[in-house]
């Protein structure tokens, strides 16, 4: 802009607006070496104090996740160290206890006391099976606030209400029994074939149905009404029993390990979250062998302490005594193979997850120490170098109204 | 000329002068240099001649010396032009900077770079207070620090809200009580200096200290409005001396959105801006003291109650302002008549004259002719004579010299005969001459054709027929008295039309002796008569402007009802009979409901509001379906003096400080389709997260995915009281509403007073609209189909089989067979339609289970003011849900889960736009949310700052420029002291040598060079 004339004032108010950015400057300067900030309002930078927000979000939600992991690991040690604690129960009492015993051939004095070792080992499995972490019942799956395992009277293992003996499948006559007692047959005698065709809805063409399929192919039978299958599923033992396998095995109790979380059709992807739950029935064993035997360690310890008990013993006995013994020998392995394998590499995962997810938030805070925070040598070297520029103005204010013509007149 | 001896001592004495006064402005620029906005002065001198110019006796060898120098005036450097550029800058960097004072209390609340507390932060404590609560679903203490996070949350809304509407409220007190008296202040205090240097010029002092401290005003206004200064040199009539008067104006937009200028000072005169409470409108009294477009106190009912006004008035008004235009036109048209009448005199006066003189000159031709022919007639019988003489002596004498000669007189005689007659012989007589052909060349022929019949052709010129009945003079003369008797004729039509204009406005009786009240007598009006030419004519007629006394349309210029210089232009709704184009109606004045609608002659229109003195608009009462407005004691609707032009929708954008504050206190962004966000964008954008979250955590615990209500453990229903968040901890209630938010019942009719509000039990869409059960939007209410949920929260169950087990009909208590999707009170009859929709003439059914529950929620009551976790869920009466599936025991956390995911989910946001319908404003999680409003306001603050900083700079700039122009320079003022002391002294010396010579010619005269 060309400037004819340079005025007093013109020069005053050009010094004035340049002192006062010089100032403005070295206060900027300034606040950021003493507040170590790259930026202290959004206006500043909106496009880092944008990144900085998501930046720290992520970071926030990192540590919750940490706190998830480092929660599910304690509950999956306190898991670990019970499923420990009941296999060396166990071996210990096949290794000496067991040894030490002479057989079902012994007196019956001998089998009672024996008999109580049995009833004493199950009563400490049951403690650990009900163990506790954090207030929690760890092995009821996602339930966590009730007994998972109990004893009734005649000394049947209930998990969650569910005899752990129970078989895992139904066979086409109980089916056909339930359908009976829900059809009411007795008081409408016209539909035996409705009976047969809904067998054959729910069954198809096999003699057994697993707890899994049975749930849907109730459901999907089209003879019976809404209000048919209700009861079937409500009323009749048996099929609530299979109902309640299906529950217990398809439960979840879902954290947040930072695999980012979501909802499907308002259910948690699995694969979006970490399962914490752990189903006893899966530790500790569930439903009977070919033999009939119950697959739960506590059950056929039960069984054990119910065949000593008895007075007189027969060659089927003995046979049994000695089939129960090898299948406590292969439960406890099966316990440690499967339930110990399975539990660990839950853990190694979560300690992975662990590593990770401290490795992200060390990241994520390098970032955000970035974006956020000064580098103190630059901050303070731009500092030095707007005290100096400020200080140039200054000392060239001094001479801003140095002599005029008029001083130099005669 | 001979110059005087001693005339070199004046032009020494005014040198002298003349340096003296340069010293003395030096003396002022100097000393004025620090005060602010201080213009340089300047002497303007000018080299002074007193010789006259040529001179008739002067010697040729006369030399014409000037006479000195003269102080023509004390004049300021300075260039109107950087003014202009300044002070458009200071609107612009006035806006912004305004702006920015207010985004800046903005920021002072929702920026939260590095604030521990604040609402980004607490979200993520929510989320990481569920996170806890999620393995621990069953304990309570958890689920209080759940709850605690979450009051938490809702108490950083209502203070953030807060805040913000703190902060509004104290700038918009600022503005009413600083800011806008500041600008009436400036205003007032320029047109005071306008008067004072009005005054000091009329005394011959130029004031330039004065329009300094104007100047500096002026500049001062210019950062709270965009402004236009002009100056206008004005003769104040005793000789040729003018003064300057100052006018200045608003830069703005008219209705239309075109540029247009507002005057707000008009030399001494200036205008006063005030605003309404909420600061929405700003007002302005003119410059005359008028509030712009006071209809009110303008119109004056015909029974002298002041501020009374009815339908009939207005038709009345309508009616004169049509006669009043038909008589101008009649003005018009008349004053066209008389110009041509006029001109058809003037053309047969013409024509007369120059048949008089045709006649005239005939008759002379007639006489002379007459004289030839009658005598060669008499050479002719005298030859004849001869002859027969000369036979009757010797018949056999010679007389063919005589009959040649004969023959060649009789030749002559016949071309007499044509030039007389137009025929070689004369007519017999009398009657034969009258019938020649009237076209002929004869002269007898042509004087016929003037004059009409001859009735005695002896006389010179002949005896003409009287009074003349035929003939072109006759007609000619004729003509002319008809166009006389026309003109007198249109003469008294135009007096009778611009009488009865007269009689129209002022009252009066008209020409055709009706009584007529004159517009003057239903409005205050000021009539003015312009001269206006007549197209085609030279003639001009004077026709009235009428105007709304009192009143300011624009510019201080009252409303204009009706202005005779447009006439061809048609009135506002004007209605003309086809055939006569005679104006029949108009559309000028009207009431519309409450308002008085008044459309000025350029077709603007200005509405006034009915109310009663208190300035409360009247309602209409409804009697028996019929509207009737309620009236005063007198039994008259009132009507105020209110409703003024709203200024701040007349402003440009971006400019002034005015406008700034304004557009933050009126314009939310998105929420009310402005461009700009002010206050309420933020706090509408804190509402709508608010809902939002309340929406998200509400529905979690009320309903599953399907949308259909959650039962308790014991299969009961939990209902909408079972919501976590609320207004002020209460859960709104959604009632049954028209689109005007009034309170109807079931079937669409307005809810007598007082009565309880029904709930909304309808299916919906976003839109509110009802659908019928297959999800189509019907618009009859009896189409419309329950919604679950909602029956559902009123405890209302849902027939889901209409079949038992054995497949027959399950029926109702009542024995009625139900069907899928009926609804069942609680004695288990089915709901109809009829018992749901009570006809307000029927008793109110037993509506037992709505007590304590809330059926549908009105989520847009709740906002971020009062944005709360219910009291229900603060005392422990409701929890937060933790599964869908009532089926199982404590520890099931699915809901959690659930809620914990909300967190990750991209969301819709939408707000309720007035008509009822959604809006989608943004999409992304609760944290992106909020992290893209503060965002906003960073990018907005940022943008904001840039500007101004950008206009600034450049009003530095020009700021240095006008310096350059008008600031002293010390160096210079330097130099003229020395320049002008210097020819001051040299004026002193040459005072000095004169005096040496004329001592010569005193003292030594005779003597020198003895």
């Amino acid at each position: 802009m060309a400037i004819g004339r340079v005025t007093t004032n013109a020069m005053i108010r050009r010094y004035t607006t340049n002192l006062n950015n010089a100032l403005g400057d070295l206060d900027a300067k300034r606040n950021i070496v003493a507040t170590n900030r790259n930026f202290n309002s959004i206006a500043e930078d909106p496009a880092s104090a944008m990144k900085s927000f998501k930046l720290r979000s992520n970071f926030w939600r990192t540590g919750v996740q940490q706190d998830n992991v480092d929660d599910a690991l304690a509950k999956f040690e306190e898991v670990t160290s019970n499923v420990l604690n009941c296999s060396s129960m166990s071996r210990q009492f096949i290794e000496t206890t067991l040894k030490g015993f002479s057989g079902p051939t012994s007196s019956y004095e001998a089998r009672l006391s024996f008999q109580q070792e049995v009833i004493n080992l199950q009563e400490s499995f049951l403690q650990q099976m009900n163990g506790k972490y954090n207030e929690n019942f760890i092995f009821g799956g996602a339930s966590t606030k009730d007994l998972p395992f109990t004893k009734t009277e005649d000394g049947t293992i209930l998990y969650r209400g569910l005899p752990v003996d129970t078989p895992t499948s139904l066979t086409r006559d109980q089916v056909s029994t339930a359908l009976e007692d829900t059809l009411n047959l007795s008081d409408n005698p016209p539909t035996v074939p409705t009976l047969t065709t809904a067998l054959n809805d729910i069954m198809g063409n096999s003699e057994n149905i697993s707890f899994s399929k049975i749930k849907s192919a109730i459901e999907n039978a089209a003879s019976l009404s809404a209000a048919q299958k209700e009861t079937l599923m409500k009323d009749n033992e048996d099929v609530k029993n299979q109902l309640l396998y299906d529950t217990y095995f398809n439960e979840h109790s879902y954290r947040d390990i930072g695999f980012g979380m979501k909802e499907k059709d308002n259910e948690i992807v699995s694969t979006s979250a970490f399962d914490t739950a752990v189903n006893g029935l899966e530790i500790f064993g569930y439903g009977v062998d070919e033999d009939g035997l119950p697959n739960n360690i506590v059950a056929l310890a039960g069984e054990l302490a119910e065949l000593l008990g008895k007075e007189h013993i027969s060659e089927a006995d003995q046979e049994r005594y000695d089939k129960i013994t090898d299948k406590m020998r292969s439960s406890i392995n099966d316990m440690i193979d499967n339930g110990l394998a399975a539990l660990g590499t839950k853990m190694t995962f979560l300690e992975n997850t662990q590593d990770q997810l401290t490795s992200t938030s060390q990241t994520l805070n390098e970032q955000i120490s970035d974006l956020d925070f000064c580098d103190p040598a630059e901050a303070i070297t731009n500092l030095m170098w707007s005290q100096y520029a400020y200080n140039a103005t200054l000392k060239v204010g001094n001479s801003l109204l140095s002599n005029s013509f008029i001083d130099f007149m005669n | 000329m001979i110059r005087s001896s001693f005339a070199g001592f004046t032009t020494a004495k005014l040198g002298m002068s003349a340096s003296q006064a340069a010293l003395n402005v030096v003396g002022q620029n100097i000393s004025n240099i620090n005060v602010q906005g201080y213009t340089r002065q300047r002497v303007d001198l000018a080299s002074f001649n007193g010789s006259t110019g040529p001179r008739q006796w002067g010697n040729v060898n006369d030399t014409f010396i000037g006479n000195g120098v003269v102080v023509n005036k004390i004049e300021q450097v300075r260039d109107p032009y950087l003014d202009l550029r300044f002070r458009t800058e200071m609107s612009s960097l006035g806006y912004f900077d305004e702006t920015l004072g207010c985004l800046d209390d903005l920021q002072s609340v929702l920026d939260e770079v590095d604030k521990q507390g604040s609402i980004h932060n607490q979200l993520e404590a929510v989320l990481e207070a569920l996170n806890e609560f999620n393995p621990q679903a069953a304990n309570n203490e958890f689920q209080n620090m759940v709850k605690t996070e979450m009051q938490l949350l809702t108490q950083y809304f209502n203070n953030y809200s807060n805040r913000i509407e703190q902060a509004k409220e104290d700038n918009i007190k600022e503005f009413k009580e600083q800011t806008l008296p500041a600008v009436n202040e400036l205003l007032k205090q320029i047109t005071d200096l306008n008067k004072s240097i009005r005054e000091n010029e009329i005394m011959g002092n130029p004031a330039l200290e004065l329009r300094d401290q104007r100047n500096n005003l002026l500049d001062e206004l210019s950062g709270y409005v965009k402004i236009e200064v002009t100056y206008e040199e004005k003769n104040i009539g005793l000789s040729s001396n003018t003064v300057e008067e100052c006018t200045v104006k608003l830069i703005g937009i008219n209705e239309n959105g075109d540029s247009y200028k507002y005057t707000l000072i008009d030399n001494d005169k200036a205008v006063t801006f005030s605003v309404n409470d909420d600061c929405s409108e700003l007002t302005m009294i003119d410059v005359n003291g008028n509030p712009v477009a006071d209809i009110g106190s303008a119109l004056k009912p015909a029974n002298g109650q002041v501020g009374t006004f009815t339908q009939a008035e207005a038709d009345a008004i309508n009616d004169l302002i049509v006669s009043i235009k038909n008589l101008s036109l009649e003005v018009q048209n008349q004053m066209k008549e008389i110009d041509k009448y006029n001109q058809e005199i003037s053309s047969y006066r013409a024509q007369i004259n120059s048949l008089n003189s045709k006649g005239n000159r005939l008759h002379d031709e007639l006489r002379d002719t007459l004289k030839l022919a009658n005598s060669n007639q008499a050479s002719i019988d005298n030859l004849q004579t001869r002859i027969n003489d000369m036979l009757a002596e010797d018949p056999n004498a010679d007389v063919t010299e005589l009959r040649e000669e004969l023959a060649k007189k009789q030749d002559i005689q016949v071309l007499y005969n044509q030039k007389l007659y137009g025929q070689d012989t004369k007519p017999a007589n009398l009657a034969e001459l009258n019938a020649l052909d009237p076209n002929g060349d004869g002269i007898y022929n042509k004087l016929i054709k003037i004059y009409g019949p001859i009735t005695d052709d002896t006389t010179q010129p002949p005896t003409y027929q009287t009074p003349a009945q035929t003939g072109d003079l006759f007609t000619a003369k004729q003509n002319l008295e008809q166009s006389q008797q026309n003109l007198a004729a249109a003469k008294t039509a135009y007096s009778n039309a611009v009488n009865d204009l007269k009689v129209y406005i002022n009252g009066g009786t008209d020409s055709a002796g009706v009584v007529v009240d004159g517009l003057s007598s239903y409005a205050n009006i000021t009539v003015e008569y312009n001269t206006i030419p007549v197209t085609g004519t030279d003639y001009f007629i004077s026709l009235p402007t009428i105007t709304l006394s009192g009143t300011s349309a624009r510019d201080g210029e009252g409303i204009r009802l009706f202005d005779g210089e447009t006439l061809s232009k048609p009135l506002p709704g004007e209605t003309t009979d086809p055939v006569t184009g005679e104006v029949t109606g108009c559309d000028v004045i009207s009431l519309d409901g409450n308002n008085v609608v008044i459309t000025d002659t350029r077709g603007v229109e200005y509405t006034e509001e009915i109310a009663d003195i208190d300035g409360t608009p009247y309602q209409y009462d409804i009697v028996n379906g019929a509207a009737v407005i309620k009236v005063d004691s007198d039994g008259n609707p009132i009507i105020d003096a209110g409703d003024q032009r709203n200024m701040y929708e007349c402003m440009q954008e971006d400019s002034g400080r005015l406008k700034a504050g304004l557009d933050m206190f009126n314009r939310s962004g998105e929420f009310n389709g402005s461009d700009d966000r002010g206050y309420d964008y933020y706090i509408n954008m804190l509402d709508t997260m608010a809902r939002q979250i309340a929406k998200v955590f509400n529905s979690a615990n009320i309903m599953d995915a399907d949308g259909n209500i959650l039962v308790d453990a014991n299969g009961n229903p939990l209902t909408y009281a079972n919501a976590l968040f609320g207004a002020d901890g209460e859960v709104p209630a959604k009632y049954m509403t028209d689109a005007n938010g009034n309170y109807i019942d079931y079937e669409g009719n307005p809810l007598p007073d007082g009565a309880e509000p029904l709930y909304d039990i309808f299916k919906r869409n976003e839109n509110g609209e009802l659908l019928d059960a297959n999800g189509n939007v019907v618009t009859d209410i009896a189409d419309a189909a329950f919604d679950p949920a909602a029956m559902g929260a009123l405890g209302f169950t849902q027939v889901k089989e209409d079949t038992d087990v054995q497949g027959n009909p399950i029926t109702d208590n009542n024995g009625t067979p139900v069907k899928v999707g009926d609804f069942l009170d609680e004695n288990g009859n089915i709901i109809t339609f009829d018992q749901a929709a009570p006809n307000p003439t029927d008793p109110q059914p037993d509506w037992e289970p709505l007590e304590g529950k809330v059926p549908k929620i009105d989520y847009d009551k709740i906002t971020a003011a009062n944005f709360s976790i219910t009291t229900d869920w603060a005392d422990g009466i409701t929890n937060l849900v933790q599964t869908h599936d009532p089926s199982q025991t404590a520890g099931y956390n699915d809901n959690i889960n659930h809620l914990i995911a909300q967190f990750s989910e991209k969301l819709d946001y939408t707000f309720t736009l007035p008509d009822g319908t959604q809006k989608k404003i943004f999409n992304g999680t609760f944290v992106e949310f909020f992290d893209n409003v503060s965002n906003q306001l960073g990018l907005d603050i940022r943008s904001s700052t840039v500007l101004a900083t950008n206009y600034m700079t450049v009003a530095n700039d020009i700021a240095n420029n006008r310096d350059a122009i008008s600031g002293v320079s010390l160096d210079e003022e330097g130099i003229n002291i020395l320049q002008y002391q210097k020819s001051y002294n040299a004026a002193a010396r040459l005072m000095t040598a004169l005096d040496e010579a004329l001592e010569t010619v005193i003292s030594n005269m005779g003597i020198v060079g003895r």
